[in-house]
């Protein structure tokens, strides 16, 4: 009865997380912004209200597969992340900063890059 | 009556995410709104084996989870311009 309870708590708690970072993903200015919002709905959110449902379920089994979704989410969802984001600067999506740092860098490597296409 | 609290809750977001699915200026932003909303839809998959008090479908989160992590890299992989397996 104590771990339900327990369980019920948590998961409130990654709801409440989940609607936060849905928000985050409405209201910030450009792409970049919004992945941190993205990833606090599935690192903080998801991870949360998996764990509160493991404690409402009975059986090895199945507790098993919740921690096996929890390690997949956990590992998966930053390399999607950061896949998608530097596929958008790649691709010419501008970021709303006044000074853009990462720009000399990524010509270097685009023409590294370059460099080695031609050997 | 709390599991439905649960579900309004992760509805409210997946309409959020919805919401920036559709409006969203480019096509990264799109990427993202689908992938948040994927994690929620994983995260409801694994709340209905509670709700009906069958485990089997602990099963088929396991295989969307996998699947949209799939999708969000090949979506990433078509922004720059390659096919999956390049560089």
């Amino acid at each position: 009865m104590m771990l339900e309870t327990l369980g019920f708590g948590i998961m409130i708690i990654g709801g409440i997380i989940s609607v936060i970072g849905s928000l985050g993903l409405v209201r910030f200015p450009d792409v970049y912004s919004r992945s941190h919002a993205q990833t606090v709905v599935n690192v903080g959110g998801a991870c949360l209200m998996l764990i509160g449902a493991a404690f409402e379920m009975s059986g090895v089994t199945s507790i098993a597969k919740i921690a096996f979704l929890i390690l997949l989410v956990f590992a998966t969802s930053p390399v999607g992340t950061h896949a998608i984001t530097k596929a958008a600067y790649k691709s010419g999506v501008i970021p709303k900063v006044s000074k853009d740092e990462w720009k000399p860098m990524s010509e270097k490597e685009d023409k590294k890059a370059g460099a080695e296409a031609k050997k | 009556m709390m599991y439905e609290i649960i579900f309004g809750l992760m509805a409210l977001g997946i309409t959020l995410s919805a919401f920036r699915l559709l409006k969203g200026p480019t096509l990264p932003d799109r990427a993202l709104a689908t992938d948040t909303a994927n994690s929620m839809v994983t995260v409801v998959i694994v709340l209905l084996a509670l709700y009906y008090k069958n485990m089997m479908f602990i099963d088929v989160a396991l295989v969307y989870g996998l699947l949209s992590f799939l999708g969000t890299l090949a979506i990433s992989k078509y922004l720059l311009g390659k096919q999956m397996g390049d560089r």
